[in-house]
């Protein structure tokens, strides 16, 4: 495993607050973390939210968004060429794993984001307590620490 | 816990993991770096990346603690590494006699840096560093005041990504780096003794401490002065009365991006 995804303690804690939210009918939030390189590194600096009215009905247990902040997030990574981090939260006990289908639909997402600004986008899986994240590279998904800056630094994804 | 650690197990269940798994950096090797290099080893600090571009001068005896006369002529940062791997000869260290803005992808490795550096302009270009790269900076630094008696003054200073930074704290303002460029050449000899500089250290490695365990539960920036003549440390008046810090946004850390207009 080689470079971290570095965020500040207040960041995750924007972001959890917010994926906490319930949601009318969606059963998960999305939102998407911007991030400047920083050597190996992966700095996260600007969290955005998919907002209320942009999520849709389905059937089955999972959320499903549209269109619209995903070509939101197309244009700005375009014309900023930040890195993007899909981020979403596992809000229930066990190993923090991706499910079946966050590793069949997500990476065609960074596939494509990909294909706009070629950089290490990825994932960013938020459980209780902990977090884990992925870079897109050559086609997978790759592993990578993640580092809270807190009081203490989180390294490996605690928090 | 390990059994040499016992006695630090109030520092949590995990410390022990959560020290060894630190990326300290040390730049600056000489009385106050040769403190900390010693302090972090015991405290179990394993992963270590040093730099200093200096030889060890007869001169430098009074203070580098982790020295002997036989050392004169090697360089401090190899000095260093010997000295942890004295101590723990699994320990990653990587050591660079050189400039620190010469190596920035090793002190990138980092999660935590010791400034232990003479003069504002060096401090300023380190915490830029640390707040591009989203690393925490620990300052050291003690100096004498020439007068009648001498005083001997000094700071310790934490300088936490999304905290306030050293202008924040009033310790780095463009007037001493002015100050400092006129008198570019002309600083001669800067007095150092050791003690200060162990004090300064102590208080430093506990705030490293903190970082990786988060034990006292303590948090946000600090900013400990250091009275010599009096034997006093005392936080800085400014903690806990400064504004968000406006001079570092984190939009504008990472590298460079170049994107059209």
């Amino acid at each position: 495993m080689h470079g971290s995804l570095k965020t500040l303690e207040a960041t995750v804690e924007t972001i959890r607050k917010d994926l906490a939210r319930p949601h009318e009918f969606s059963l998960e939030r999305v939102g998407f973390l911007y991030c400047r390189p920083s050597g190996e590194n992966i700095i996260g600096i600007d969290y955005v939210p998919v907002p209320d009215d942009e999520y849709e009905r389905t059937d089955d247990p999972v959320c499903i968004i549209s269109a619209k902040p995903i070509r939101a997030v197309m244009e700005r990574v375009y014309r900023t060429k930040e890195i993007v981090f899909h981020v979403h939260c596992h809000d229930f006990p066990g190993e923090l794993e991706l499910s079946g289908f966050d590793r069949r639909e997500i990476p065609k997402l960074l596939a494509s984001l990909s294909s706009v600004v070629k950089k290490p986008h990825g994932i960013l899986l938020f459980g209780p307590g902990s977090a884990r994240a992925w870079r897109w590279e050559d086609e997978r998904l790759v592993p990578i620490d993640v580092v809270t800056l807190g009081f203490p630094i989180s390294k490996g994804g605690g928090r | 816990m390990s059994d040499r650690n016992s006695r630090q197990s109030f520092l949590g269940a995990h410390s022990d993991a959560q020290i060894k798994a630190l990326v300290v950096g040390i730049v600056g090797l000489s009385g106050g770096g040769s403190h900390i290099v010693q302090q972090l080893r015991h405290v179990g600090f394993r992963r270590f990346r040093l730099f200093d571009p200096e030889l060890l001068e007869d001169s430098n005896l009074n203070r580098v603690v982790i020295a002997t006369p036989g050392d004169v002529g090697q360089a401090k940062a190899e000095i260093a590494k010997a000295a942890i791997l004295a101590f723990d000869p699994d320990a990653e260290v990587k050591a660079i006699q050189g400039r620190w803005q010469d190596s920035p992808e090793l002190l990138r490795e980092c999660d935590v840096i010791f400034g232990c550096l003479d003069g504002f302009s060096e401090r300023d270009q380190l915490e830029v560093f640390c707040r591009r790269n989203l690393i925490a900076l620990i300052d050291v630094g003690m100096d004498v005041h020439p007068g009648a008696p001498p005083r001997i003054t000094g700071q310790a200073i934490l300088s936490m990504p999304g905290h306030q930074c050293m202008r924040c704290m009033g310790f780095l303002n463009d007037n001493v780096l002015a100050k400092e460029a006129a008198q570019y050449g002309a600083a001669g000899i800067n007095p150092q003794v050791v003690w200060p500089n162990g004090i300064l250290a102590s208080t430093a490695v506990g705030i490293a401490v903190e970082l990786a365990t988060g034990w006292s539960q303590e948090r946000g920036p600090v900013y400990m002065t250091y009275d010599g003549n009096r034997r006093l440390v005392a936080p800085h008046y400014c903690i806990g009365k400064m504004h968000p810090c406006t001079h570092f946004p984190l939009r504008e850390a990472g590298d460079p991006i170049f994107a059209a207009l």
